[in-house]
């Protein structure tokens, strides 16, 4: 696509106003007006299938006994409020200052029943992920996505498969490729847009019967449907979304599965995450594969800390700095995985600690381990990290009830 | 097949969970069924198999998910069918579907993903239908008049006859004709304002709408 912003602007009817009140920053995104709007929230949740060792967010647990933690590989962060695996250094020094490590005492050390826990309201077994989302509210057409896809299936026998079906109208898109992303979100060229806003709905009308015969198994297509044409009908944010891939190193515009054995898996997904961030998504959900961070034997950490330092951080950091351009917006950003990895044989521990960051995270830890890899009694579980992320989203409301990690806000 | 392996081969086929006669959708020449109270209350597979005790003590179709019955029986066309899919319907596959492999999620070699859609499929999903459509109908001359009433109906009818190999009920019919006849008249984002559409992306907007329905992307 080769569209001028003048003609992408009058095409979407945005008004003169914007056109001449705004201009695009040193990134593509807009710098900030006298009439800037109010801030809005983003959530990137990075899901590391497989365990989420706790020598990242909880390094002094295991000082000089176990997962190679010396003095020399820990990073003090916050002010010396928190301690964290040394990796995290290649991430910005204002992520940094607002970091901390939230505990989560899910009890289980089984893939597929600890992914459920930790995805799924205890209330109603519903996607917490989508329930964030609807709660966050905001005008995005997309509130939430799965760049790469949401597939969190258990790869044992063990645990029910996650519900992803709709939460208060909110449906999880799943995002595979970011040109025809970036068409559906602010193509000029071809079909005229209002138009095909209404051919979709004549084939919503013309699929109904379809439809309502396969609730479930059709249900991604008729969340789709909704879904394409309410964001043919609304203006996205002006950004230099072309410029994205390339911003990454990419020179494809293929959003990886989690199953995808491509060197270019994980960063594929980041950039489709700024692309949805950008274009006013809620909450973006990044998952990598089960068989990177299914660690087992990694009895010094050093397959985790390379994967984190070559494959995790590098793009996330490159997201964080450029999503810092966007005015007003809070992102948080949260890395946790299906569980810490025990000992003596990183294995599996029956908790995790996530990694938090954003700005109105208060460093500090309520998710320190013992030296045997357990968290301390009263340890809240996965409703009190979803009702945490509410807290430093700025949720109206305590859609997972109240925030238990009250020293970190 | 003697008269009682006969019998019990009819006996299984009769009490299969999947029959072969599952209701779709209503079709346009069939009077609607009425509903009927007990077959609200089929019963489901759980209710109705027989169950086997494994070597594990576990009983075989344990595992196995309930649902109900006639229901859920709709997916996603995966995209390695989609070639052909279009070309059945068109005669042609349109250009750019080659490079919509990862829109639909093809998966990769050697694993199996259940098809599913989401936003940006569906649009991926119009816009080739509108190239499809387009190319499909530019070199007829009956497409350079702006649909009416009538001829739109000739056509939604014939165009969703074709793409989803069954007839269409009336309110099929009336979503395509009202956006063939009215709702693309205009079209109002074009640059510098709304202009008239042009009668062959009138009908190209109909045709698109038909062949992005769930009559055509699912199965």
């Amino acid at each position: 696509m080769n569209t001028s912003r003048r003609t992408f602007l009058k095409a979407l009817g945005v008004g003169a106003g914007l056109a001449i009140g705004s201009r695009l920053g040193p990134l593509g995104g807009l710098v900030a007006r006298a009439d800037a709007p109010v801030e809005r929230s983003a959530l990137l949740l990075v899901y590391l299938k497989g365990g989420y060792n706790a020598l990242f967010a909880s390094p002094d647990s295991f000082m000089n006994t176990s997962f190679g933690v010396t003095s020399s590989n820990v990073l003090s962060v916050g002010g010396g409020a928190l301690r964290v695996d040394g990796t995290f250094s290649a991430l910005p020094k204002t992520a940094l200052d607002r970091m901390a490590s939230v505990g989560i005492a899910h009890g289980s050390s089984a893939h597929g029943e600890s992914r459920h826990l930790l995805w799924s309201d205890k209330t109603d077994d519903k996607a917490c992920a989508l329930r964030l989302a609807a709660a966050m509210g905001g005008d995005a057409a997309t509130k939430a996505v799965a760049c790469g896809g949401a597939t969190l299936l258990p790869v044992e026998g063990s645990g029910e498969p996650c519900d992803f079906s709709a939460v208060g109208g909110v449906s999880m898109q799943e995002i595979f490729d970011m040109k025809s992303t970036i068409d559906a979100l602010s193509s000029t060229t071809g079909p005229d847009r209002a138009v095909a806003a209404r051919a979709i709905a004549a084939a919503q009308t013309m699929s109904k019967n379809r439809l309502d015969a396969s609730p479930k198994s059709l249900a991604s297509l008729a969340d789709g449907m909704g879904v394409a044409r309410a964001t043919l009908e609304k203006s996205v944010p002006v950004y230099d979304y072309n410029g994205i891939p390339g911003a990454y190193g990419l020179t494809s515009t293929v959003v990886e599965p989690t199953i995808s054995p491509s060197p270019n898996a994980f960063k594929s997904r980041i950039a489709a995450a700024e692309l949805m961030i950008a274009a006013g998504t809620n909450v973006v959900t990044v998952l990598d594969d089960h068989f990177q961070w299914d660690t087992h034997n990694d009895v010094n950490g050093m397959d985790v800390r390379t994967k984190m330092a070559n494959r995790i951080l590098p793009p996330l950091a490159n997201l964080m700095t450029r999503a810092g351009a966007i005015p007003n917006l809070n992102l948080v950003v949260a890395i946790v995985g299906d569980f810490a990895r025990s000992l003596p044989n990183s294995d599996h521990a029956n908790g995790v600690t996530a990694s938090v960051m954003g700005k109105y995270v208060k460093p500090g830890s309520t998710g320190r381990f013992d030296g045997n890899v357990g968290l301390a009694a009263g340890t809240p579980g996965p409703q009190g990290f979803w009702a945490y992320l509410a807290k430093v989203l700025r949720v109206p409301g305590e859609p997972f009830g109240p925030n238990p990690h009250t020293a970190l806000v | 097949m003697n008269a009682s392996k006969l019998a019990l081969a009819l006996a299984i086929a009769l009490t299969a969970c999947d029959g072969a006669d599952y209701p779709d959708e209503p079709r346009a020449n069939a009077s609607a069924p009425p509903i009927d109270p007990q077959a609200q209350k089929a019963p489901t597979c759980h209710e109705k198999q027989k169950s086997y005790l494994g070597f594990g003590g576990n009983t075989l179709e344990s595992t196995r998910l309930e649902a109900q019955p006639q229901v859920d029986r709709g997916r996603v066309k995966p995209f390695s069918s989609l070639a052909g899919e279009y070309a059945r319907v068109l005669g042609f596959a349109p250009d750019s579907l080659a490079a919509s492999a990862a829109t639909f999620r093809e998966a990769p070699e050697r694993w199996y993903v259940e098809p599913t859609s989401n936003a940006v499929a569906v649009y991926q999903s119009f816009s080739l239908a509108f190239e499809g459509c387009g190319q499909l109908l530019k070199p007829w001359a009956k497409y350079e008049d702006a649909p009416t009433e009538e001829t739109a109906r000739a056509e939604c009818a014939d165009w969703q006859r074709r793409f989803w190999s069954r007839t269409p009920t009336p309110i099929e019919i009336d979503a395509c004709v009202a956006l063939a006849v009215n709702d693309s008249a205009t079209e109002p984002l074009q640059p510098g304002g709304p202009k008239p559409t042009i009668p062959l992306r009138r009908w190209t907007y109909a045709c698109a709408s038909v062949l992005t329905s769930a009559g055509f992307t699912t199965y």
